[in-house]
């Protein structure tokens, strides 16, 4: 961070540490207003769709920027009850907050079974998974929607959650196993010598211990499944979640922005406040998804 | 002794009868899947239900002896059936030219594959993803990596700053491409006001409708919910970089870009390597921007399309237009060379890379 590390050498002490610290003050100002700036552009965007969820539509056009002259919960209302925004929020719930403890619990089992006992084909089935991240959803879709279709699950709940679960599976069970390949595994050992069953060891001891990965996995999975967008559109559109939903809002209001940004929020908004809250889990959680592939 | 003995004959029985069963399961979801394809709904749910009933057996046969296939079994099964068997029929379906409204009967060899390497709007796709994937490379280089490293000199408020920049990435893609309506749309926009605020009304235009500036927008678009990710993932590997040795680079008279040069950059060569293949594998999957910002025509004039985009678009036409075409046969194919070009890419970039990490 500091620059003035070539000078010190060739001017007395007293007065190089004076110019040292005008300059680095200089440059540390340069730099918070850079950052400033960065955080203005990251944050600008979504705190003005967020001041415009509550806008009339005459308010857009007097003052883009300013705060709403008069603050609109009507538009949140209008979208709740006549643009279904209610049923597109009950989707998106249904099918997270299924998919989710399924994809934790399916994953930590396997995640156990392939590190925690010596076999033969542990390490085979390890890779078999890890060549899921490799498929794109896109290479997918269509043979799973022809899947859906002969278990008459298009357009419903179960039809989403299944392939939700699937598909977070491989990256799921290469983050659970990798974790457990880390612990100590003489507590489960000890907990079977003590006559505890597999079940129980498993239950006791190894779930607790596993908490940390245990959250990465939930927060990973839960929100790229609430902002999922392409196999929403594709394989339930009479069903639609959120993403799907407030892209219909489009076609439901054409101009009227603020009910559409109403819709917005409330597709973006629950996900914003659980950051806020738990960012540190967040940010830790969704950088292990991007190492992906 | 006499007690010991039958149960001693009875394990391998056992064993042999557990070998049975899971290879009996294995057939039922085989047969199961196929009937699936075939949209033989009924026998496809009876098949189904004779696997879990087989399963169901097998696994209480095999568990107290070896418990860890009951843990592997619900995952193994699940992402069998419905993420590798669809990528393997895939490959068939690619093969025919299919509406996927039914099963695929007719069947056209490689005549999907030639047809998609004559398509200049796959070619046009292909090359809008490359370019979306170079500007965000360029963008979180010249501009994330910065931003890294001013965070790692931990100066007051960089949890702050951290926080607030990786915000946009859990903004999903959609609503995203909503929220920048907000700036760019043609009604509600606030650059068109601005720019006349500031005495250039002549800049103003239509920005999600002009065919040279709409989509390098999109790339601003993806850069800006995207380039968390990077700023992270490099202020982690800048933080695994051992300070005594900067210090002591900076102690040897190197001023700060030759510290950077020489010390802080190639111990970033993992954390880069990482950024450029998800980088490069999110772009290449780019799909919900380019759609909510230019639908799935890619307008204005095809300018903004992507390979996710012309897959969409072959596969269920063009959004309820009577007389667009289904054909998912062509989709599908789209989707098999995609993957190809994925796999090849990315295997080129972690060869170059790894051997750059290990060079310097």
């Amino acid at each position: 961070m500091s620059s003035g590390a070539i000078d010190a050498g060739t001017l007395p002490a007293s007065v190089s540490r004076k110019r040292r610290s005008l300059k680095d003050t200089l440059v540390s100002i340069t730099i918070h207003a850079l950052l400033i700036l960065a955080v203005i552009f990251a944050l600008l965007p979504v705190v003005l769709a967020f001041l415009a969820s509550f806008k009339s539509l005459f308010d857009f056009y007097d003052n883009p920027l300013g705060l709403p002259a008069k603050w609109e919960w009507h538009n949140y209302t209008s979208v709740w009850r006549e643009a279904h925004i209610a049923d597109y929020a009950r989707n998106s719930v249904i099918v997270t907050f299924v998919s989710v403890p399924l994809i934790v619990v399916l994953s930590c089992l396997a995640g156990y079974g392939l590190t925690r006992y010596q076999f033969r084909f542990s390490r085979t089935i390890y890779l078999y998974f890890l060549a899921g991240l490799l498929i794109p959803i896109q290479l997918t879709i269509l043979p799973s929607l022809l899947q859906m279709k002969a278990l008459h699950l298009v357009n419903t709940h179960a039809g989403l959650i299944t392939l939700y679960t699937a598909l977070g599976l491989p990256f799921s069970v290469f983050l659970m196993a990798g974790f457990m390949n880390t612990m100590p595994g003489e507590l489960a050992e000890a907990a079977r010598l003590d006559g505890a069953g597999e079940l129980r060891a498993f239950w006791d001891v190894v779930v607790p211990l596993t908490k940390p990965a245990l959250a990465t996995v939930a927060i990973l999975n839960g929100v790229s499944i609430w902002n999922e967008f392409f196999l929403a559109l594709i394989l339930s559109p009479g069903t639609p979640t959120l993403q799907v939903g407030i892209n219909n809002l489009r076609g439901y209001y054409s101009t009227e922005w603020g009910y559409i940004f109403a819709g917005v929020m409330v597709a973006a908004l629950p996900v914003i406040l659980a950051y806020v809250l738990l960012t540190k889990q967040f940010i830790r959680g969704l950088t292990a998804g991007a190492l992906k592939g | 002794m006499a007690i010991a003995m039958p149960q001693a004959e009875r394990a391998p029985n056992r064993d042999r009868l557990a070998l049975v069963l899971g290879i009996a399961a294995a057939v039922l979801l085989l047969i199961a899947l196929l009937l699936m394809n075939r949209l033989e709904s009924r026998y496809a749910f009876l098949t189904l239900g004779a696997f879990v009933l087989v399963s169901a057996f097998f696994l209480t046969l095999t568990y107290p002896k070896r418990p860890y296939i009951a843990f592997i079994f619900p995952a193994v099964v699940i992402y069998t059936m419905f993420v590798i068997f669809p990528a393997g029929a895939a490959f068939r379906y690619s093969l025919y030219n299919w509406t996927g409204l039914g099963p695929a009967t007719d069947f056209i060899g490689a005549g999907n594959y030639s047809e998609i390497l004559r398509d200049p709007q796959f070619r046009d796709a292909l090359w809008n993803n490359v370019q979306l994937f170079l500007a965000i490379f360029v963008i979180q280089n010249a501009i994330g990596l910065p931003i890294a490293l001013a965070l790692d000199t931990k100066l007051r408020g960089h949890e702050f700053y951290r926080s607030a920049l990786f915000l946009p990435v859990i903004v999903s893609l959609v609503a995203t491409a909503y929220i920048w309506q907000i700036i760019l749309g043609p009604n509600i926009g606030m650059l068109n006001p601005l720019l006349v605020d500031l005495g250039h009304p002549e800049w103003q235009r239509d920005w999600l409708a002009d065919t040279f500036l709409t989509f390098k927008l999109i790339w601003i678009v993806q850069a800006w919910q995207h380039i968390g990710v990077p700023i992270v993932i490099y202020l982690a590997g800048l933080q695994s970089v051992p300070t005594d040795l900067k210090d002591s680079a900076r102690v040897d008279g190197g001023n700060s870009w030759q510290v950077f040069r020489g010390v802080t950059f190639p111990m970033l060569a993992p954390a880069f390597t990482i950024i450029t293949i998800t980088t490069f594998i999110a772009m290449f999957r780019a799909f919900d921007i380019p759609y909510v910002l230019g639908g799935p025509g890619g307008a204005p004039d095809g300018t903004t399309d992507v390979l996710s985009l012309v897959i969409y678009r072959e596969a269920f036409g063009l959004g309820g237009i009577v007389g667009s075409q289904y054909r998912q046969g062509y989709a599908v194919a789209a989707g098999v060379v995609m993957f190809a070009f994925l796999i090849v890419a990315v295997s080129i970039q972690a060869i170059i890379l790894r051997r750059r990490e290990v060079a310097m």
